[in-house]
């Protein structure tokens, strides 16, 4: 029977704790879900208005940092009726456990979704045992 | 910025939109009360922009698909409605989730007369633009001073 991990601990601990607007000049915190499969940890972090040419997805130290960088239009001659919503850089970091860091990374930027995927190695992946 | 003219955007919209800042995110967008949220559904957040020639309207759609959006207009209204649908993960175990999913609708007053037939809808990077010309009756027109 695969052990089963005690969701109040979270494996990807994060060095923010919650998402925080800075508005202009600062960076914006991305609204992520994280979830855990048997062989590997997704985030998936919505940034609107990146490209994939836009981000970059770093593990240092055990630190994962996502950051997305929107590509802005000029605008010239333009009154701004509503705002609701100022475009702005992403960013954010989690730090994580050394087994998960060691193990491959892939992303991928899809319609203003970042999904980072975080293989586990060999010896941190849930194996289920067939009971015969 | 409050708009007068907005019929979508009443003080009182504006009060829920800040505490559904506050409060709505964290609580995985199920909001603090019961029925704090409208049943049918989150608003999108929406940029609107004028230049003599359009208006232009954004909104941040992340991770819905082009083919669950629809952008209608009645009258000088504009309407964006949709549903950003969960992605399929199976059995997982989260950690953590702060990302919201559902129907979504915005109806939006125009203040200007636009041309229909020339609005035009484009979705990418899960932003939304649309940009409305304006019907020439609505354009700025230079009249002519004539020396009498």
């Amino acid at each position: 029977m695969a052990a089963k991990k005690d969701p109040e601990e979270p494996r990807a601990q994060e060095v923010e704790t919650r998402p925080v607007h800075e508005g202009q000049g600062g960076y914006y915190a991305p609204l992520v879900d994280i979830y855990e499969t048997d062989q590997e940890i997704v985030v998936a972090a919505d940034m609107p208005g990146v490209d994939p040419s836009g981000v970059e997805v770093k593990t240092e130290n055990g630190l994962l940092t996502l950051l997305g960088r929107v590509t802005r239009k000029s605008v010239k001659d333009v009154t701004q009726l509503y705002e609701e919503f100022v475009p702005g850089d992403y960013c954010r970091a989690f730090s994580l456990d050394a087994d998960v860091g060691e193990g491959s990374v892939s992303a991928e930027m899809k319609d203003g979704v970042l999904t980072v995927r975080l293989r586990k190695p060999e010896r941190a992946r849930v194996r289920r045992i067939e009971v015969k | 910025m409050l708009s007068p003219w907005s019929s979508d955007w009443s003080p009182f919209d504006r009060l829920r939109q800040e505490m559904s800042e506050l409060f709505g995110r964290r609580m995985f967008g199920r909001g603090p009360f019961p029925g704090w949220f409208e049943r049918s559904g989150k608003y999108p957040r929406v940029n609107m922009m004028e230049t003599a020639e359009a208006l232009s309207v954004e909104c941040e759609l992340p991770g819905v698909k082009r083919e669950d959006i629809e952008v209608s207009m009645e009258g000088s209204v504009l309407r964006i409605r949709g549903e950003r649908k969960a992605p399929e993960t199976g059995e997982v175990e989260y950690h953590r989730r702060e990302r919201d999913f559902g129907p979504f609708e915005r109806t939006i007053e125009l203040p200007v007369k636009v041309d229909v037939e020339g609005v035009k809808a484009k979705f990418s990077a899960g932003l939304l633009e649309i940009v409305l010309p304006k019907h020439p009756d609505s354009q700025p027109r230079r009249i002519e001073v004539k020396v009498g």
